[in-house]
């Protein structure tokens, strides 16, 4: 087979092109099975068929994160129809193992808990017990009888169950009332099932509970309410990523078939002259390339279902995934490969189609350099033979430069908004004005953290305290806004103050709502008009200004109000403290986590340096910008050694006029160098100019306000270094090695 | 050949019993003893069929690679006395290819610049060195330009700028011509004479090309591996019946071909002379 023998002429190039393209896949594939596993996680929770209702907070953005009234399953049993109805009380832990750790709150006589199909021991009968999923008994290696302890309490593991869904098998179930005492959710449960006499009542039960509480919603058992929002995030996340690896990915092979090509002209003049077609020309080119991609595909494929099982045995992971490939994730891989192939053999085979014959055999291999107008206006700023060797194939530094610039880009665009989001949660929760602010200790997620209101009394005794404000923070959903965050204040406390009203006034009662400039624009609402969320109405006192999105696009309510709508009676989010002396600020917040070990308490510009959330998704960033330092890498390797190789007979020359072989390693590192900061530069041209058009998205380009800081330049800078590093040493090295009297007669 | 015993000085390059042996399991022996000695301002051709060891005798001399044995002394040198023999091969010995081996990428006059970045020079210093060059080889006006802009006389011309660059002991030529018409040869063989003459630069010629060679003052001849010849055309009545017979009418006299009645009764004579250069 032809294209086989062609391709194992150069098998280290041919090596790392598969490399690079099985990374790649893999690093796909992997990523989306987390996000599919995430998506797919939160809305298995409740969802399994064995209730023919489940009684939800209408606006709630994930249903684990609403709070109902207990007694309100008691009316619901009255309803005609009716069987039965538990209620559910689901949270989400922090655990020194994983910073998401599923807990279930079951009734223990109730039709739910037959759900958890046991594996061994038995199931849940009284407070105190609880039953551990199977892959967290693995992952944690406890078994029926050993102790398990949740928020300094300690339960006894009566069994353990498996239900085929990742979150809950990565999790625990709980007594109802013990789950409402360890979420602070007194007298509240997440949401109910119900079972019907009859399933054909369903609509008429449904139409009934839902006139009776507005702020519900019933619906079948399994459908996703608001769920679809997040999984279409999730979703489109994995193919973006995927859509940057293909470029990434696809440029890489590009050079490398391009290369080949350029280096077999005079072959496929022969070819053409003996008589072979364009056509068969462009097959040849074409199917080498998609025989290193399926190759590299199924590598890729390989290697992510060894790190899928891997991740999925870890405490911290393994929720968010089931350990297994999906189907479709194959399917996408291949897809994936397929493109690269098609993509990266395209180009190539059309340049070899197009060659003249005659033309095509006289030309010498790789030393001669026709210049365009660009490289002719670049040639007089890059001087020296290093820099200068950049221009001797434009399209490909071109290409590397693209490919290299979109990875780089990607990263630049995500980290960008990440240190949006991460200033403006700080300036949020500080209202610009605390010191210092408490959030609970261990809380997964900003909406799920909850303070006792009362620490606020106790805090404002404290001698270096000037003052406390309170904020419950929650997100909702109204039409026209799928994540519409609210605000509750006191308008007591100087936290309002922040919230500068530009039209109307500001809240000072129940039922007075303010709107975000920005909120108020998309909804088309102005003073006066009523806005319903969380089965209330509210009145729009007031339109305010921050100048900060997360801020702009929501509203602020009393507190009382937010306690409500979110399930956090007499509890709240955040407590932002402002101080005597500012100067004190880390001792201070020192001393208050010590002496109140429910709260994490932290200085203002510590403090999303010590939130989970941003934990996550640094954890996200460390694994994509080390996908695209290997992927990136090998590209880099790849190209720099085949500008060495072209140049074998030319670095002779150089050696022989005397040339020592440490100035040879320094021109192909500087060359390599240059490269990869030429990428770097490109990554953050492409990476701002993604920002400012994701900018321009409705509803979306509202919240993703990006920040650029010197750091994450410097991250950017580390990282083109280290690709450059890592492309431009092992070529360097080869170029070294090589005797000047046997470069020189290489042809 | 000289009769005179000259100071070791006095000699630019010199060799000793140099041999080359190619090869473990099955040794070649590229090179056998070879002694050679070429004073400061000499033309030299060595001539040779191919894979008679020339190449060979070359890489040795210019230090790009070393022998199985004897030894190499240039400019009193003793080369296996040299650790570094890149920066050595740097400072003493300029190089003229076959094919011109110019950087595709680099203008000319950069391309000039390309042996002096080993030395402690600034890049004006470089700069204005490289100009001079490209003067002396009569290409002033062509510095800016590629190689790929420039004829096959031309780029031969910058190679031999660069091979100047760094005011070597030695020139190594190797078929400096051979890629060029006869014309072009003509020219470039006239631009290393005048190089030879007026900037005193002693050069070393690795040629099978006759025209090459009967611009030599000196023909070294070598045959497996070995000197088989060695003349020194001291009169210019040499060196022109060296011209005559690179030319038609001289390989018609040594072959013995039927002459013209006027230069009959001359060809015994002739034939034994031109035998003997």
């Amino acid at each position: 087979m032809l294209s086989l023998k062609n391709l194992l002429r150069r098998k280290v190039r041919s090596l790392l092109t598969l490399l690079g393209i099985a990374a790649g896949v893999a690093g796909v594939v992997v990523l989306s099975a987390f996000g599919e596993g995430m998506a797919r996680g939160f809305g298995n929770v409740s969802a399994s068929g064995d209730a023919d209702l489940l009684v939800s907070q209408k606006d709630a953005v994930m249903i684990i994160v609403g709070a109902i009234d207990e007694g309100v399953g008691e009316e619901i049993a009255r309803i005609p129809g009716v069987a039965e109805v538990v209620g559910s009380a689901v949270g989400i832990l922090q655990l020194p193992e994983t910073p998401y750790f599923l807990v279930s709150g079951e009734e223990p006589r109730g039709f739910a808990i037959e759900r958890y199909r046991l594996v061994a021991g038995r199931a849940l009968t009284a407070r105190r017990e609880l039953m551990l999923g199977r892959q967290s008994a693995e992952n944690f290696r406890k078994t029926v009888g050993d102790k398990f302890r949740i928020n300094e309490i300690s339960y006894r593991i009566v069994g353990i169950y498996e239900t085929g869904s990742s979150f809950e098998d990565n999790g625990a179930v709980i007594h109802l009332e013990d789950a409402q005492r360890a979420f602070d959710k007194r007298r509240q449960v997440s949401y109910f099932k119900v079972r019907l006499r009859n399933p054909a009542e369903r609509e008429a039960v449904k139409a009934a509970i839902e006139a009776r509480w507005p702020e519900l919603a019933a619906t079948r058992s399994g459908d996703a309410t608001n769920q679809d929002e997040l999984l279409r995030i999730y979703r489109s996340l994995g193919w973006v990523i995927g859509l940057f690896a293909v470029l990434v990915g696809g440029l890489g092979m590009m050079n490398a078939q391009l290369m080949s090509v350029l280096e077999r002209t005079r072959e496929i003049g022969v070819l053409r002259a003996m008589g072979w077609r364009r056509r068969r020309v462009v097959r040849m080119i074409v199917s080498e390339a998609m025989l290193l991609a399926l190759i590299g595909g199924a590598l890729g494929l390989l290697l992510s279902v060894v790190l899928i099982s891997l991740f999925a045995r870890s405490a911290a992971l393994g929720g968010f995934l089931t350990g297994r490939v999906e189907p479709g994730a194959v399917a996408q891989a291949l897809l994936i490969a397929a493109l690269l192939g098609l993509v990266g053999g395209g180009y190539p085979a059309w340049r070899a189609a197009r060659l003249a014959p005659v033309e095509a055999m006289r030309a010498e291999s790789g030393a001669s350099v026709r210049w365009g107008l660009l490289a002719r206006l670049l040639a007089p700023l890059l001087r020296g033979p290093a820099l200068r060797n950049l221009l001797r194939r434009p399209t490909r530094s071109l290409m590397t430069l693209t490919g290299l610039g979109v990875g780089i880009g990607l990263i630049v665009a995500m980290s960008g908004i990440a240190e949006g989001s991460r200033q403006m949660i700080t300036r949020l929760l500080s209202a610009g004005q605390a010191d210092i602010i408490a959030e609970q200790a261990g809380a997964s997620d900003a909406t799920f953290s909850t303070i006792d209101e009362r620490l606020a009394d106790q805090l404002r005794t404290h001698p270096a305290v000037k003052s406390v404000s309170r904020l419950v923070f929650g997100t909702t959903t109204v039409p026209g806004l799928p994540f519409f965050l609210v605000y509750g204040l006191d308008p007591r406390e100087s936290y309002l103050e922040h919230y500068r009203v530009t039209e109307g006034r500001t809240i000072a009662r129940a039922g007075e709502l303010i709107l975000g400039r920005l909120a108020a624009t998309s909804l088309d609402k102005g003073v006066g008009d009523e806005l319903r969320f969380g089965g209330q109405s509210f009145e729009i006192v007031g339109i305010f200004e921050t100048g900060i999105s997360y801020e702009d696009t929501g509203a602020v309510v009393t507190l009382k109000e937010a306690q409500r709508i979110f399930g956090k009676p007499r509890q709240v989010s955040f407590l932002g403290i402002t101080l005597h002396e500012p100067d004190r600020a880390a001792e201070v917040a020192a001393e208050l986590e010590a002496r109140f070990p429910e709260l994490m308490v932290a200085r203002t510009a510590d403090l999303t340096s010590r939130m989970q959330d941003f934990a996550t998704l640094d954890a996200v960033f460390g694994a994509l910008l080390l996908l695209m330092l290997v992927v990136g890498g090998i590209v880099m390797m790849n190209v720099m050694l085949m500008s060495v190789f072209e140049r074998t007979h030319e670095i002779g020359v150089l050696r022989a006029v005397g040339w020592r072989a440490g100035r040879v390693l320094r021109m192909i590192l500087i060359e390599a160098l240059a490269l990869s900061l030429l990428s770097a530069l490109a990554g953050v041209l492409i990476g701002v100019g993604l920002n400012s058009m994701l900018a321009l998205l409705p509803i979306y380009g509202d919240v993703l306000t990006a920040a650029y800081t010197l750091d994450a330049l410097g991250r950017v800078l580390g990282m083109a270094l280290a690709l450059g590093a890592i492309g431009g040493l092992l070529p360097a090295w080869r170029a070294v090695r090589l005797r000047p009297i046997e470069a020189l007669h290489y042809e | 050949m000289s009769s005179e015993k000259p100071m070791a000085a006095d000699y630019v390059l010199e060799t000793r019993q140099l041999t080359r042996v190619y090869g473990e399991r099955v040794p070649v022996q590229a090179l056998r003893g070879v002694d050679l000695r070429i004073r400061a301002g000499e033309v030299v051709a060595i001539v040779g069929p191919s894979g008679s060891g020339k190449s060979t005798l070359l890489n040795l001399i210019g230090a790009l690679d070393r022998p199985t044995s004897g030894e190499v002394i240039v400019g009193g040198t003793p080369l296996s006395q040299v650790r570094d023999l890149d920066r050595f091969r740097g400072q003493t010995i300029g190089f003229v290819f076959q094919s011109h081996n110019l950087l595709p990428t680099l203008t000319a006059r950069e391309n000039v610049e390309v042996p002096m970045y080993e030395l402690p020079m600034r890049p004006a210093q470089r700069r204005a060195r490289a100009t001079e060059l490209l003067g002396l080889v009569g290409l002033a006006q062509r510095g800016d330009h590629l190689p790929n802009q420039l004829s096959g006389g031309e780029r031969q011309r910058v190679a031999i700028a660069r091979a100047l660059a760094n005011r070597p002991a030695i020139v190594l030529a190797d078929e400096p011509t051979g890629n060029l018409d006869s014309a072009t040869t003509a020219e470039i063989m006239a631009l290393l004479g005048k190089l030879n003459r007026e900037q005193g630069v002693t050069l070393v010629l690795v040629t099978h090309n006759t025209e090459v060679a009967a611009a030599a003052q000196r023909v070294i001849t070598i045959r497996d591996g070995a000197i088989q010849r060695d003349v020194t055309m001291d009169s210019q009545l040499e060196r022109e019946l060296l011209e005559l017979k690179s030319s038609a009418l001289g390989q018609a006299i040594l072959r013995g071909d039927p002459l013209p009645p006027a230069l009959a009764d001359l060809a015994p004579r002739l034939h034994e002379l031109l035998e003997r250069v």
